[in-house]
């Protein structure tokens, strides 16, 4: 047999496929994060010299909030209210009803409401973000950007990763507070807990320090976010069909390397 | 001035440009034509920057450098007026530079300049392909390039609207002085608006001259393209 007859029938092998789809799937992925911490580190140098334009990064904070807002507080009311119905009828049944609320208010603020914030946030913007920027680079917008001597990462990327980071923590505030009035809702309609009660009992639950690690992880999982969206979206390359899988892949990402920073910071506040 | 030295360019194993040199002074245009396939497109991204050549150099005479492409690339979300003064607003070179009223005023000038008076505050999504062709070189030349490369401009136009851009890319010439690269496959685009021509095939440089000697000389390449032959010494990047 030549040589290259051996080489073919390696190749036609199922074990070569898997092993060759592996390697290229993980060479991809090392290629993604590395343009992801490249373009990072270009919009904090680029925030860090000023020359991100604090309108534009106004513009697109306000663009992201209140386009997610809805959505925010409607998961974030929903995951309250179940919590509470799993935990108020037990808890009261066994004599625990004035913890309910402190229950609530733990599990929201450490991290339902950082978690149903970031998915609002990924599926109403971070979504957006990776098709506009993807779809700018099929059709040679940023081609166009580049030849008209601007900067794409100040113009196009800087300003989302900073409006992110400083919008999903008022984003993850609102989402806690969602879920502890859905908790409220539940507890009063299921049990004999008072609004009062259940509201004292949330008093008790609410410790800085998890205040401080609700936002700390809002800034991060915005910033996460905002920055792979819109690194996938801007390595594009293709047509339409391209456009519609660097927004799936941005999205599975995103929520992919927020879990991962959600351990890391819980970790770190416990 | 553009000059390009022995300019090479590969992509993965493919060889797509192989020691090509040319050299456009200003006030001038240079066609550069060739089957589909050819690397056309890929010596204007390397001379506006968007392409890194595997080896030689492009020397080029101001930095002031306008590219406009084939599918005008207007910024969809942004209005004709913010699509034409973008590089005064967001430009470093330019950027405060004009006040609100001037950029107003350049932009009104510029439009008037590609006769298309009044579409301020429209988007591209309302224009037809000619009139967003002529917003793309408004926007081109807002700043005054030095420099101006043109990627199929008159690509998928109907006649008339071909002749209208073929006649702005002469007023261009005149008003700016610029020196200017054309990609065409249109042979009213290079014997209206080309001082030189050259054939690109096969990686290289096929023919050189004026239009006047593509149309007149018997150079197997250049007869094949003019006749739009199928039989000839060359095949497109498709095989036919």
């Amino acid at each position: 047999m030549q040589l290259q007859e051996v080489e073919k029938a390696i190749k036609s092998t199922v074990i070569f496929s898997i092993f060759s789809g592996a390697y290229y799937t993980f060479k991809h992925a090392l290629e993604t994060v590395g343009y992801i911490g490249f373009n990072l580190r270009d919009v904090f140098i680029l925030a860090i010299k000023r020359k991100v334009s604090f309108k534009k990064v106004i513009y697109e904070a306000s663009r992201i909030g209140v386009d997610a807002l809805p959505l925010v507080i409607m998961i974030s009311w929903l995951a309250g209210m179940i919590i509470s119905l799993q935990l108020a009828v037990a808890m009261v049944k066994q004599g625990g009803g004035n913890f309910v609320g402190a229950f609530v208010t733990l599990v929201m603020l450490k991290e339902l409401g950082p978690i149903m914030a970031a998915f609002a946030i990924v599926f109403m913007e971070g979504s957006s973000i990776a098709a506009e920027i993807a779809s700018m680079k099929v059709t040679e917008q940023v081609d166009a950007i580049k030849t008209l001597h601007v900067n794409p990462i100040q113009y196009l990327i800087a300003p989302k990763v900073l409006a992110a980071i400083l919008i999903v923590p008022m984003a993850v505030v609102i989402a806690s507070v969602s879920g502890i009035l859905g908790g409220l809702f539940t507890s009063v309609a299921h049990t004999e807990l008072t609004a009062v009660g259940y509201l004292e009992s949330v008093r008790t639950g609410l410790w800085m320090k998890d205040i401080c690690a609700a936002l700390v992880k809002g800034s991060v999982f915005g910033g996460i976010i905002a920055i792979v969206c819109a690194t996938i979206g801007y390595e594009t390359k293709g047509g339409a069909l391209e456009v519609g899988k660097s927004t799936t892949k941005a999205v599975v990402w995103s929520i992919t390397i927020a879990a991962i920073f959600d351990y890391i910071i819980s970790a770190l506040f416990i | 001035m553009i000059e390009v030295k022995n300019i090479c360019k590969k992509f993965d194993e493919k060889v797509v440009l192989k020691d090509i040199t040319f050299k456009v002074n200003s006030g001038e245009t240079l066609a550069v034509v060739g089957v589909s396939g050819s690397g056309k497109s890929t010596i204007l991204k390397i001379i506006c920057g968007l392409l890194e050549p595997d080896s030689g150099e492009v020397i080029l005479g101001d930095d002031n450098l306008a590219m406009l492409f084939q599918y005008s690339a207007l910024f969809d979300s942004l209005n004709i007026s913010d699509n034409i003064s973008f590089a005064l607003n967001e430009n470093e070179a330019f950027k405060g530079k004009y006040s609100k009223a001037q950029i107003k005023d350049i932009v009104k000038e510029k439009l008037q300049l590609v006769g298309l008076s009044g579409i301020e505050q429209n988007f591209p999504n309302e224009l037809s392909g000619g009139m967003q062709k002529r917003v793309s070189f408004a926007r081109g030349i807002v700043t005054d390039p030095k420099i101006i490369l043109y990627d199929e401009p008159t690509a998928g136009l109907d006649p008339i609207s071909s002749t209208v851009i073929e006649d702005y890319m002469q007023v261009l010439k005149k008003e700016l002085g610029a020196a200017s690269i054309v990609v065409t496959h249109q042979m009213s685009t290079i014997t209206r608006t080309a001082d030189k021509v050259i054939m690109l095939y096969n990686a290289g440089i096929v023919w050189a001259g004026t239009p006047d000697e593509m149309l007149k000389c018997d150079n197997e390449y250049t007869k094949q393209f003019v006749e739009a032959q199928k039989t000839g010494p060359m095949r497109t990047s498709a095989g036919i």
